[in-house]
């Protein structure tokens, strides 16, 4: 019996040694089978015990249970610590070269163009005007006629129209759609018309199509100082409040009095450089009060009425806002230039 | 219209810094487009004298002058080494001085030329930008002071409403009324002779609607030959060439008074006798830039009783143009109808400083003055007779008509507060006389020369320009308030374009305009393309029916550059002939997207070539996010598109998106390498469909369950119609279904394919059973391999 003990605890002595030396999880799972699996010799003597008498079974069966679960502890603990080792080791291993490049995805931008567009729609539709929209082929009632462009007049110079079969055309600018909007619904009116129009004309700074986005405010009382005033706080919102502003006197048949609207040099604030040929001043738009004719054109009354419209190119804006000086590369879409907006 | 300061200042007290002059001239609504600095702006070229002409030491060709370069006859001269040829001594020229930017840029020193020190540079007209001639040093009249600058030449933008400024004495006019300062028409007195006029010429005019009015005048015994210095300066100065004394007196006329005057050899007139009438059908003429021009009705021309001799108030005719040999001289001074002007000169597409002059308007009560001024400096810089009176056929007399002003609407408008008596000021400055004045309202009539003055409005503009427009206060108008309507398919257009771009497409605009060529190559509908009349190429002569086109040349532009892998998409329209007689056209608003070239590279994993279902991803996820769910997808016949990768999703039988690639046939016509896919989104069939919001869906709160089925059906099988019998079958408890893989090979029979499927499934309202799983998958098996054949794939 005493013998029996003394096995039971050397083993077990044995064991915890031999599982504290082990190296590996391989070596664990072998000292496991080998010290507490069906063959072993604790699981040899738990069956020879069956022979001992009753109060002899009781002590050593305690005895070589305590041993059993002081080794399967040991067995669990090396394990937990060899298996920390070798996350240790594999995350050493796992080191990256943390300046290659990330995975790429296509990133999409909207074109320039959009951009700006979408910047003035909002900058005027956060003044109270709404969105009005009307087609790229007109008439010449709602392009020139209605707008007071006397047909054989030479205002009609200003703006290279191309024709169309039966005597349509290509709008030559969004003011048509002013017209269709005076047409459509009674004042007051605040409305803004963006969109794509064209003219007979091609170089470093024209296109043959471009885009505008023109304005019409009319309500009772409206003034030339209302058209400042609204037209001062956008060129303050879309270039920086930094800029100062100037109205020239202009000529527009649609408008009067005409004026355009100069910022300061956004390319040398003011000094003179080539953009702004030395002057300091860069045009923007142009604008004017509603001429009476227009309002008699659509009905409207212009006594009880008055009103100023604008009208701004999108591609000009946007070519003193990113610095652009070719009008082409809006519409060439090379890559590399769609890829820096 | 580009003009000397020197010369403007003649007209007007204008003494201010010649900034000041420029910066008032663009706010009085005349915009400074340019200016050629010849010293006035700078100083650093100035009139100088040549004093003395010495031979270079050292160079042949070059010669060392002694310059007067001072009023202070003091202040010693300076010597500048110069190789122009023809130069005397006595001669005022332009002296470029160290510092100087010459109009190209050039930018003038002190330096040594071959032993000689040059303190400075004698300039060509050509080199301070006042003519063409580089071929000898530019002479000055004694008008220009010694040592001052030489003179700027500024070109103005002259609104078409303003044809009273296409001259120097209209600037003067204008810009004197808005620095308030006195004008100075020019003075001079025409001196005839005994002899009559009628003696030795006759008019008459037969088309008075196209000439109402016509003078002229006979100067006698000139002599034909170069202008004097003053003269050639003063016409070059405009922009006009110098030709000879008699054609540059009428050039400068032009300049100076703004009337359009012609000078005809009267030699070559037949019976000495013009007759103004309209051109006939067909009739010929050779104008003075010796084309011949074809004429009609519509043109006012002037004759002999045997020919045309000149295009009325456009250019003269070659036959009697003035030449060496010309001796006596017939000046015309005339008021054409500006209508009749411009529709001839457009028709022949001819634009001269007449015509220009002529269509705008020009001043009836200045025709007289033209002519007589005309005379005067022919007989001056030409010598000869002015033979006496003048030669005036009036046909209908027109008077400027008073127009009714009120204060208080100019303050309405203008958002001003002026007094009448502020406004009259005004007024009287652009020289308009005030018949009537009361507190409420003035009668005013305009000059002459303001042709644009017709109604309240044209003063009112008057008012606020020469008010000043800084001087009005800026305010900020309460927007009438208005609910806008909806817009279903701009927001239609605009949401597209933020998916598109969130899909990782980047947006280009490209051109409307394409040719029947590129259409036809792109087997895309050319006979129905809108033309243009006027195109400015073949390229761009047509209206594109589809935006194919657009983007083929945009992918081929560029691969040409570089870019062969591209992502790209526009909302656009594309336009079509219809036929109807109200709207014969119509315009289509589309979203285009389209992939070429490869998936973006990376070191972890190899490029590969997008295909037909990287685009048919992107259009699922689009329609998806536009809560645009399609009814159907169906295979297009499409001869644009690849006949075996094209899809086409519809709805209520309209196509909402076809999609897939590109005919090679076509990528190959546009010499773009490799397959492009392509999707366009018909944005009208769309739009309605499209919802505002997707709706929400309660989250189950119960467990899924994910069973996997391999089917294997016939080759021929489309996966779409295994899916709806799917979905059929699975009923409510499916909430999801994904194919995960698809196999053909040697694993299952030939002519079969393997579709796998994962299911997930879900009650709302409790946990499934397995018993109740394993029946649903019974079922589903069962409806597959009744419908189609197919057969749980065994591993």
């Amino acid at each position: 019996m005493a013998s029996l003990i003394e096995e039971i605890r050397t083993l077990g002595t044995q064991a915890l040694a031999d599982i504290r030396a082990a190296a590996s999880l391989e070596q664990i799972e072998q000292l496991r089978v080998a010290v507490l699996g069906r063959k072993s010799r604790l699981t040899q003597l738990m069956r020879e015990l069956a022979a001992l008498s009753e109060d002899e079974r009781r002590k050593a069966g305690m005895i070589l249970n305590e041993v059993k679960d002081t080794v399967a502890d040991e067995l669990k603990k090396r394990r937990a610590e060899l298996e920390s080792a070798e996350r240790a080791r594999e995350i050493a291993g796992q080191t990256v070269d943390i300046t290659l490049p990330g995975r790429t995805r296509l990133f999409g931008r909207r074109h320039p163009l959009v951009q700006v567009r979408r910047q003035i729609e909002e900058i005027f539709i956060s003044m109270g005007f709404s969105i009005a929209l009307g087609p790229e082929i007109e008439n010449d009632f709602h392009n020139f006629a209605a707008l007071n462009f006397p047909d054989e007049h030479p205002a009609r110079d200003m703006q290279d129209t191309f024709y169309l079969p039966g005597g349509w055309l290509l709008r030559t600018h969004t003011s048509p759609v002013q017209i269709r909007a005076m047409l459509a619904t009674p004042p007051p009116l605040a409305v803004i018309a963006p969109g794509r129009v064209y003219r007979a004309d091609a170089d470093v700074t024209h296109s043959p199509q471009f885009h505008q986005v023109e304005g019409l405010l009319v309500d009772r009382r409206v003034t030339l100082g209302d058209l400042k005033g609204v037209l001062e706080a956008f060129a303050h919102r879309m270039f920086g409040a930094q800029y100062q502003t100037r109205f020239r006197p202009s000529f527009f048949p649609f408008t009067e009095p005409s004026a355009e609207m100069d910022i300061g040099c956004v390319i040398c604030s003011g000094v003179g450089c080539r953009v702004c040929k030395g002057t300091g001043w860069l045009e923007i738009l142009g604008a004017g009060m509603v001429h009476p004719a227009v309002f008699e054109n659509v009905g409207y009354d212009s006594e009880k009425w008055t009103g100023f419209a604008f009208g701004m190119g999108v591609e000009r804006i946007a070519m003193l806002k990113y610095g652009i000086n070719d009008i082409r590369l809006f519409f060439e879409n090379d890559k590399r230039f769609l890829e820096q907006f | 219209m580009q003009f000397s300061v020197r010369w403007l200042q003649r007209y007007a007290d204008l003494d201010m810094p010649v900034q000041q002059l420029l910066n008032g001239l663009t706010m009085a609504g005349m915009a400074v487009e340019g200016v050629i600095d010849v010293g006035l702006v700078s100083g650093k070229i100035v009139t100088g004298e040549i004093l003395d002409i010495q031979p270079h030491s050292a160079a042949k060709k070059l010669h060392v002058c002694t310059v007067r370069a001072s009023a202070d006859s003091a202040v010693p001269p300076l010597h500048i080494v110069c190789g122009a040829p023809g130069m005397k001594v006595g001669d005022r020229v332009p002296l470029a001085l160290p510092g100087a930017v010459l109009p190209g840029g050039r930018v003038i020193e002190r330096c040594e030329i071959r032993g000689e020190w040059s303190e400075g540079m004698l300039c060509s007209g050509a080199e301070v930008g006042w003519n063409k001639d580089g071929s000898c040093l530019l002479t000055l009249d004694a008008a220009y002071p010694i040592g001052e600058g030489v003179d700027a030449l500024v070109d103005v933008g002259v609104t078409p409403n303003r044809p009273d400024c296409l001259s120097l004495l209209g600037i003067a006019r204008d810009i004197g009324a808005y620095f308030r300062r006195a004008v100075h028409p020019p003075k001079f007195r025409c001196i005839e002779t005994m002899d009559r006029t009628d003696d030795f010429a006759k008019i008459a005019v037969e088309d008075k609607e196209g000439c109402p009015r016509y003078t002229a005048r006979v100067v006698r015994n000139v002599r034909v030959g170069p202008s004097p210095v003053w003269l050639a300066r003063a016409v070059e100065a405009a922009g006009i060439r110098s030709i000879n004394n008699i054609v540059d007196v009428t050039n400068f006329v032009l300049i100076e008074l703004g009337h359009p005057l012609h000078a005809f050899d009267l030699d070559k007139i037949a019976a000495h006798t013009v007759i103004v009438r309209r051109a006939r059908e067909g009739e010929k003429l050779v104008t003075l830039d010796g084309i011949e021009r074809t004429l009609t009705p519509e043109d006012v021309l002037i004759t002999d009783p045997t020919r045309p001799i000149a295009l009325a108030g456009i250019m003269g005719g070659e036959n009697s143009e003035i030449s060496d040999s010309t001796i006596n001289v017939l000046l015309e001074s005339a008021y054409f109808d500006p209508v009749r002007i411009r529709k001839t000169r457009r028709r022949l597409d001819i634009q001269t400083d007449a015509s220009f002059r002529f269509e705008r308007g020009t001043d009836r009560e200045n025709i007289h003055v033209a002519l007589n001024r005309a005379a005067q400096l022919v007989r001056e810089v030409a010598g000869g007779e002015i033979t006496r009176g003048v030669l005036d056929v009036v046909g209908t007399r027109s008077k400027p008509q008073p127009i009714t002003l009120r204060i208080q609407r100019t303050n309405d408008i203008l958002g001003a507060d002026l007094e009448g008596s502020h406004i009259a000021d005004i007024l009287v400055a652009i020289k308009c006389e005030i018949t009537h004045s009361d507190h409420h309202q003035l009668v005013v009539v305009p000059p002459s020369h303001r042709v644009d003055l017709l109604r309240e409005i044209d003063l009112i503009e008057e008012i606020g320009r020469l008010y000043g427009y800084e001087k009005i206060p800026a305010s900020i108008p309460y927007l009438p308030a208005r609910a806008t309507a909806e817009n279903p398919l701009q927001e239609t257009a605009d949401r597209i374009g933020e998916i598109l771009a969130a899909e990782g497409l980047s947006e280009v605009v490209t051109y409307s305009f394409t040719d029947r060529e590129s259409l036809q190559r792109a087997y895309q509908s050319a006979e129905d393309a809108v033309e243009l009349v006027n195109p400015l190429s073949r390229q761009q002569s047509v209206l594109r029916t589809s935006l194919m086109v657009s983007f083929l040349d945009t992918i081929a532009y560029n691969q040409k550059h570089g870019n062969a892998d591209l992502a790209i998409f526009e909302v656009a329209k594309s336009y079509r002939c219809v036929g109807s007689k109200d709207t014969p056209y119509q315009e289509h608003l589309y979203a285009m997207a389209a992939l070429a070239g490869c998936t973006p590279a990376h070191w972890s994993e190899p490029p590969r070539p997008w295909d037909f279902f990287d685009i048919k991803g992107i259009v699922e996820r689009v329609l998806r996010r536009l809560g645009a769910a399609p009814e159907f997808i169906e295979r297009p016949r499409r001869p644009d598109f690849h006949p075996g990768r094209t899809a086409c999703f519809t709805r209520a039988q309209r196509d909402l998106c076809v999609f897939g690639q590109v005919n090679p046939e076509v990528t190959a016509a546009w010499e773009i390498r490799g397959d492009v896919f392509l999707a366009e989104f018909d944005l009208e069939a769309l739009a309605p469909y499209v919802s505002p919001r997707v709706g929400f869906r309660p989250l189950g709160q119960y467990p899924a369950v994910t069973r996997d089925l391999a089917l294997v059906v016939d080759r021929g099988i489309p996966a779409g119609e295994l899916e709806l019998t799917l979905r059929t079958a699975a009923g409510d408890l499916l909430e999801g279904l994904l194919l995960f893989d698809v196999y053909e090979g040697e694993k299952i029979p030939a002519g079969k394919r393997s579709l796998a499927w994962s299911l997930t499934l879900r009650a709302p309202d409790r946990t499934l059973t397995e018993g109740e799983i394993n029946t649903l998958i019974e079922r589903i098996l069962a409806s597959v391999s009744a419908r189609h054949g197919a057969e749980l794939r065994t591993l």
